[in-house]
């Protein structure tokens, strides 16, 4: 199929949706409200900021309390989320596992649609550049991801089309298009079972308590938690009240385990107050927690965290070097060493 | 779908003043159908609040049978929410979310039955509701050891509690660490002086127990030394962390330790599933800069 019949599909979903798809500014992809659905990127490149602002809200209320706890009438806003990566449909996959049974993220969730992009298969040279670790590029990688419609764009710029969900039919068909091909979500796990690398990378976190990483880095990171903030798995958070005019509202809203008294106690105690310990705390919960929990990697190895920190820290080196002490077959050994920084 | 956020109305029935800055909150909900289908287990806990101030985590310390008719909290004056919740008298509305979390072992399903609870200072809450239940009946059949540290005699909790559980033959001894107790007992129960772990030294430890642990960091550490000594395996210890729960249901990340959460794979742990998490019973007092 031809973009200009992509460009027709955008239009049909744009009159039912609010769009919002990767747009370049300065050199760098972003996930921003579409205005001119020409400015929408197609290249299948990873923005610098993360989809979940879309899904799980940086403040969202709660409830509104004035004689008691109501929750507020919203009507979900009805989006588009168009270009979604196959990383980040997989980081969407977990959020949509973890807030399973979150009313508020369900109702708001049923209201978006989302539309996933590939280029291809990454070559075995841009996998490097890209420095993927966990994506499993398995023939049947679609039906392990949530989508309403995905776009596999080829070579030669032309594309074909996938239909995830009753919904994604519906667009399609109003948008005429039925040379799709349908999709049954079959769950984030492949047949073949876990995913070996998150379990390699579950085993090196759990025993590196002693690794002398954790020490280097307490020394230059610098906790400011940008990393936190574009990832796309981090939904850590907090709750506030917040007073309004005649009532009060009980807030979620995005929490960040870099930022002082994230776990403080009464009376003042913190178990995470130096740096290695954040860094730690983060990591279990990446490659551990969410590992043991729901079947599936924390980490989806996008790599904005790394693109972000400040101070250079490189979230695959750094598991590389924590695997490679528990394993010396380790998975990056090839990778780290031919790519570049 | 059910909102794990709902906080529900209680109506606080009796505030009693405990000591100089804790005090025991006797609630029950205000719809009466949910107080009558309300269980919790010995151990569980309850976040807390008031609109505008928000919730904390406080264990439930009554006795669980009493369940279907009120529940009850101690809550020592920390901050900015329990300095609130302080004025609250009987009568007052506040809202929780409760029960929360996996409280102490089922009795029953003990290896070894006799029990050794250990507490210090406000550690000494969640063991109330576990000495309420055992001791009518369980107290008569099996050993009951408890050992109680906290500062001084004007810390002291539950005192009014103790002649009741003496005579159903708990075995209570409080020992202070600041200061030399004024008076040898406190309602029939013997005072001493020193750290909690001096009781290891001058009583005879209860045989084939089950030991149940709450206090700061620093006594469980100690404590669980001097178990060791004794001969107690990991299996039969079991601990009641203290970690600043939000969610209260596993998501919100801020009670992890290491593979698990506080506030939903306990606050009552076994202590051969968290010993080799690092720096579980090591933290910090913040200071400000």
């Amino acid at each position: 199929m031809k973009m200009s019949l992509v460009d027709n599909l955008v239009k049909k979903i744009q009159k039912e949706y609010q769009l919002y798809a990767p747009i370049k500014q300065d050199q760098e992809l972003f996930i921003t409200r579409v205005e001119d659905i020409e400015e929408i990127d197609y290249s299948g490149k990873m923005p610098l900021n993360s989809w979940k602002h879309l899904f799980l809200p940086p403040d969202e209320a709660l409830f509104d309390y004035q004689h008691d706890w109501q929750r507020p009438s919203v009507n979900y806003p009805k989006l588009g989320a168009l270009n979604m990566t196959v990383l980040d449909l997989k980081a969407l996959g977990l959020l949509d596992l973890v807030f399973e049974d979150d009313p508020y993220y369900q109702e708001r969730r049923r209201q978006i649609l989302v539309m996933g992009l590939s280029v291809g298969v990454p070559t075995e040279q841009n996998f490097q550049e890209w420095k993927l670790f966990s994506l499993k590029l398995e023939e049947n990688i679609l039906e392990h991801l949530p989508f309403d419609i995905f776009l596999a764009k080829n070579k030669i710029g032309d594309f074909k089309i996938y239909a995830g969900s009753e919904k994604g039919q519906k667009i399609l068909e109003k948008s005429s298009i039925t040379n799709y091909e349908n999709v049954k979500f079959a769950g984030l796990i492949s047949e073949e079972g876990l995913d070996p690398k998150m379990v390699e990378l579950e085993k090196a976190v759990r025993n590196s308590k002693d690794h002398k990483l954790w020490d280097e880095l307490d020394k230059i990171c610098l906790a400011c938690g940008k990393c936190s903030v574009v990832c796309p798995t981090c939904f850590c958070f907090d709750f506030e009240d917040e007073p309004k005019e005649s009532s009060i509202s009980r807030k979620r809203v995005w929490g960040n385990c870099f930022y002082p008294e994230f776990t403080k106690i009464a009376g003042g105690q913190d178990y995470t107050v130096t740096v290695k310990n954040k860094l730690q705390f983060w990591y279990e919960h990446k490659f551990v927690r969410i590992p043991k929990e729901y079947k599936v990697p924390g980490c989806v190895s996008c790599n904005r965290c790394t693109k972000v920190c400040p101070v250079g820290i490189d979230i695959v080196e750094n598991l590389s070097r924590l695997s490679r002490k528990s394993n010396d077959k380790s998975i990056f050994t090839t990778s780290r060493r031919n790519s570049k920084r | 779908m059910i909102n794990p956020y709902l906080p529900h109305p209680v109506e606080i029935l009796n505030v009693k003043q405990e000591t100089s800055d804790v005090k025991l909150f006797r609630l029950r909900f205000l719809d009466q159908k949910k107080q009558k289908g309300f269980y919790f287990w010995h151990g569980q806990f309850a976040e807390v609040g008031l609109a505008g101030v928000g919730e904390a985590p406080f264990d439930i310390c009554s006795n669980s049978t009493d369940s279907t008719k009120y529940f009850e909290v101690a809550i020592r004056r920390v901050g900015r929410l329990t300095e609130v919740l302080h004025r609250l008298k009987s009568g007052a509305q506040l809202f929780v979310r409760a029960p929360l979390g996996k409280g102490w072992p089922a009795t029953k399903f003990l290896q070894a039955k006799n029990l050794l609870l250990v507490g210090g200072g406000c550690g000494f809450v969640p063991l109330k509701s576990i000495i309420e239940e055992v001791s009518p009946d369980y107290a008569k059949k099996h050993q009951v050891q408890v050992f109680y540290g906290c500062s001084d005699g004007s810390q002291v909790l539950f005192k009014d509690r103790y002649q009741a559980w003496q005579k159903s033959g708990i075995n209570l001894k409080i020992i202070f660490d600041k200061q030399k107790p004024s008076k040898k007992a406190i309602n029939g129960i013997v005072c001493s002086y020193g750290l909690i772990t001096k009781l290891f030294d001058t009583e005879k430890i209860v045989n084939n127990a089950s030991a149940f642990l709450c206090g700061p960091p620093v006594m469980f550490k100690f404590v669980i030394r001097k178990l060791k000594e004794r001969g107690f395996v990991d299996e039969n210890i079991y601990v009641s962390l203290e970690r600043r729960m939000y969610c209260g249901i596993g998501i919100c990340q801020h009670c992890a330790i290491g593979d698990k959460y506080v506030c939903k794979d306990g606050p009552v742990f076994n202590y051969s599933e968290i010993k080799d998490i690092p720096n579980i019973f090591s933290f910090k007092t913040l200071s400000r800069v």
